[in-house]
């Protein structure tokens, strides 16, 4: 088989693989003793998630969301529920829990990555994000609500997306402040510098972020990294950034690899352009010099 | 008893995959980028001029020409608002209906300086019909509370207003139902959704709906008013998901007959929650609670929609209160409920001017979500729309003018 040819059979395998039923299984009911399944699950492809999480589908398709499985469960008049976001990745499966999970509270009796309230757990597991739902919120049901996520996660393989955030320094980095981010949604939520997906992302090339303690200033610095696929690519990224920038933002000065502005707030934001990497520096205090 | 689950849905912001994805691409606007009352631009200092990107045509023009009535926004108190607090207001997550009706007592007093029965004529007639706006999404986590309709409604009863004019609204009829505004839990009063949808539709599964007549024709089309509309210059999608839940397809989107025809003064209660790095309560509970065929609305000018549809005579010489539920609030993740991200928080706010009161809440919930560690972009995007308020003559949006008290 010509090369071409096999690497349009595996491509073909990939787009179909995503578009299959999840590989998992859903807790049966009596897995956690009296609580049952209520009707059948309920399953959510990309094109109807906006059916079950309006408000909020655009950043999980952004990040890469393939499937979401729902399903409830009950006993004595309660209601817990299951809601598993298959993503394309474990990659794009620990995007969705960065910029969910909030401040990370877990409760150690869950076997894996875990963000938990009375009300709610949000679990990261290979490439699922998932999310354990109390209506009520009552505080005995803890042990059925881990009871469930034990029983699912027995389904789910584990998967180590590494460490997507190496390529930032750990010097000064705001725990708990690393997010990736793949387009105009989950860019938007850290800064807005410019219309659209402005950083020319795609919902395909991941950029990692994270804040960072300044010295005498009341507010962290945030700093985002891009690696494109190619210079090319970093530099038309950059130079859509420098066409586009929001209006709100002043630029001070530009070259090929610069862009120098202050914001709204009297801050000022550094974009450099080395290679094949865009690296955005924003809610600087002071002016950087030229070598920053 | 089944405890009912709350639903990952606010019908106001949704879009398809389909609508998603032809919005989605590199160029398209951002927010709102209306020039009116931006801050201050700072000194030219080998700057580029940039203008904002064009933005979609209204008919709020037209809409202005109409004459001011004494009774119009932002009311009998521009730019104060008032913050009431009671750490007793909750008791096992559920509001404690004494403590509740005492804050409320104390915020109208603040606000105008009189008693219930004393300030029940600055804002009401008996023979009026006084319609109260709720939010419903959520149900049970971070809805309007019953317990603050309630005393609105005991208000609005000792002054002389007959149960039967008042009407609890919104503008989906089942989601009034689900976060408990029944018939059985409020006897006698007037419970109505602008519009119904159906839930289970789903085209692709062959299910043909319940939403359409005979003829083909929404069944709430009839609720909305073809003479008062908001006209925008952007299309709306055509498929027939977008038809059942937004009752028209074109680029005009109605008000509910309910405001334009029957009610004649109106209470807004939101509740206290985020949109993104926005706020989803005063402005936006009626801007886009008050009209049908608002999915198309949210990319190209999402935030001031909720100051042109309140700029109406419908609304604008109609709404005489707002009262913000902050018993518990929201802080992430909004305007879908979840309850990671929300807190007792022990407060109202109330205000006859939205947009003073938006302000205020605003702040507030940044304040709430830096000291959480949320991410907070404080683009002037996210409030913009408060001082278009501003320009408008609806409102008092600088926090300089704003007079915010705590009772």
């Amino acid at each position: 088989m010509r090369t071409i040819d096999l690497m349009a059979a595996v491509l073909l395998a990939a787009l179909l693989a995503g578009g299959t039923a999840a590989a998992f299984t859903l807790p049966e009911s009596g897995a956690v003793e009296g609580w049952v399944q209520e009707g059948p699950p309920r399953r959510f492809t990309a094109a109807g998630l906006y059916g079950h999480i309006n408000g909020g589908a655009e950043l999980f398709l952004e990040l890469g969301f393939v499937e979401l499985l729902v399903q409830s469960y009950a006993r004595d008049g309660r209601e817990i529920s299951l809601e598993v976001y298959r993503m394309e990745s474990p990659l794009a499966a620990l995007a969705i829990y960065l910029f969910k999970c909030g401040e990370e509270t877990p409760w150690p009796e869950i076997g894996t990555r875990n963000s938990s309230s009375r009300f709610q757990a949000a679990l990261l597991r290979g490439d699922c994000y998932v999310l354990v739902n109390s209506f009520s919120g009552d505080r005995d049901l803890r042990p059925a609500m881990v009871g469930l996520a034990g029983k699912l996660l027995e389904a789910i393989p584990a998967a180590d997306p590494g460490d997507p955030f190496a390529a930032l320094s750990a010097e000064g980095r705001v725990a708990g402040s690393e997010r990736l981010v793949r387009g105009e949604f989950s860019l938007q939520s850290l800064y807005t510098l410019g219309p659209g997906d402005v950083l020319q992302l795609g919902g395909e090339t991941f950029g990692i972020a994270a804040d960072y303690v300044v010295q005498d200033s009341d507010r962290p610095e945030t700093r985002v990294r891009v690696v494109y696929p190619g210079p090319v690519r970093a530099s038309a990224a950059f130079d859509t950034l420098k066409a586009a920038l929001d209006p709100e933002l002043h630029a001070l000065e530009t070259s090929k690899t610069r862009l120098l502005f202050r914001d709204f707030a009297g801050r000022f934001g550094l974009v450099m352009l080395e290679g094949d990497v865009v690296e955005v520096r924003v809610n600087l205090a002071t002016r950087p010099g030229d070598h920053d | 008893m089944k405890v009912t689950s709350y639903r990952s849905m606010d019908a106001i912001t949704r879009l398809n995959r389909r609508e998603f994805m032809r919005l989605g691409g590199v160029g398209v606007a951002a927010g709102a980028g209306l020039l009116l009352g931006r801050p201050p631009v700072w000194a030219a200092e080998g700057e580029v001029k940039r203008t904002p990107p064009p933005r979609a045509k209204t008919n709020i023009d037209e809409v202005r020409k109409t004459p001011r009535t004494a009774r119009s926004l932002p009311g009998a108190f521009p730019g104060k608002v008032v913050e009431v607090h009671d750490p007793k207001s909750m008791k096992d997550d559920a509001p404690v209906p004494e403590v509740v009706n005492a804050m409320f007592e104390r915020g109208i007093r603040t606000l105008t300086g009189k008693g219930l029965p004393e300030s029940f004529p600055l804002f009401f007639e008996p023979s009026d019909v006084v319609g109260i706006k709720v939010n419903p999404v959520g149900p049970g986590l971070i809805s309007t509370r019953l317990e603050v309709v309630d005393a609105v409604v005991a208000w609005l009863k000792a002054g002389g207003v007959k149960p039967k004019n008042i009407i609890i609204w919104d503008r989906f009829d089942y989601m009034l139902t689900d976060a408990g505004f029944t018939a059985e839990r409020y006897p006698g009063l007037g419970l109505e959704g602008l519009q119904t949808m159906d839930e289970s539709y789903d085209p692709e599964k062959g299910n043909a709906g319940k939403w359409r007549d005979q003829k083909g024709v929404h069944l709430s089309r009839g609720n909305f008013d073809e003479k008062v509309f908001y006209w925008a210059d952007v299309d709306a999608q055509k498929d027939e998901m977008y038809l059942n839940q937004h009752v028209v397809n074109d680029k005009h989107s109605y008000f509910g007959k309910l405001v334009t025809q029957r009610l004649t003064k109106i209470i807004n209660i939101p509740v206290f929650k985020n949109t993104g790095d926005g706020i989803s309560m005063a402005t936006k509970n009626l801007g886009y609670g008050a009209i049908c065929n608002t999915g198309r609305l949210h990319r190209p000018l999402f935030f001031d929609v909720c100051t042109e549809v309140l700029a109406f005579p419908a609304i604008r010489d109609k709404l005489v209160l707002n009262i913000t539920d902050g018993l518990r609030g929201q802080y992430d993740g909004g305007p879908m409920p979840n309850a990671k991200f929300t807190w007792q928080y022990d407060r109202l706010f109330m205000a006859t001017d939205p947009f003073a009161l938006d302000m205020v809440c605003h702040n507030l919930l940044v304040a709430k979500r830096k000291a959480m560690k949320v991410k907070v972009n404080e683009h002037p995007k996210y409030t913009e729309y408060l001082r278009y308020g501003e320009t408008l003559g609806l409102g008092v949006a600088d926090p300089a003018k704003v007079k915010h008290l705590k009772a």
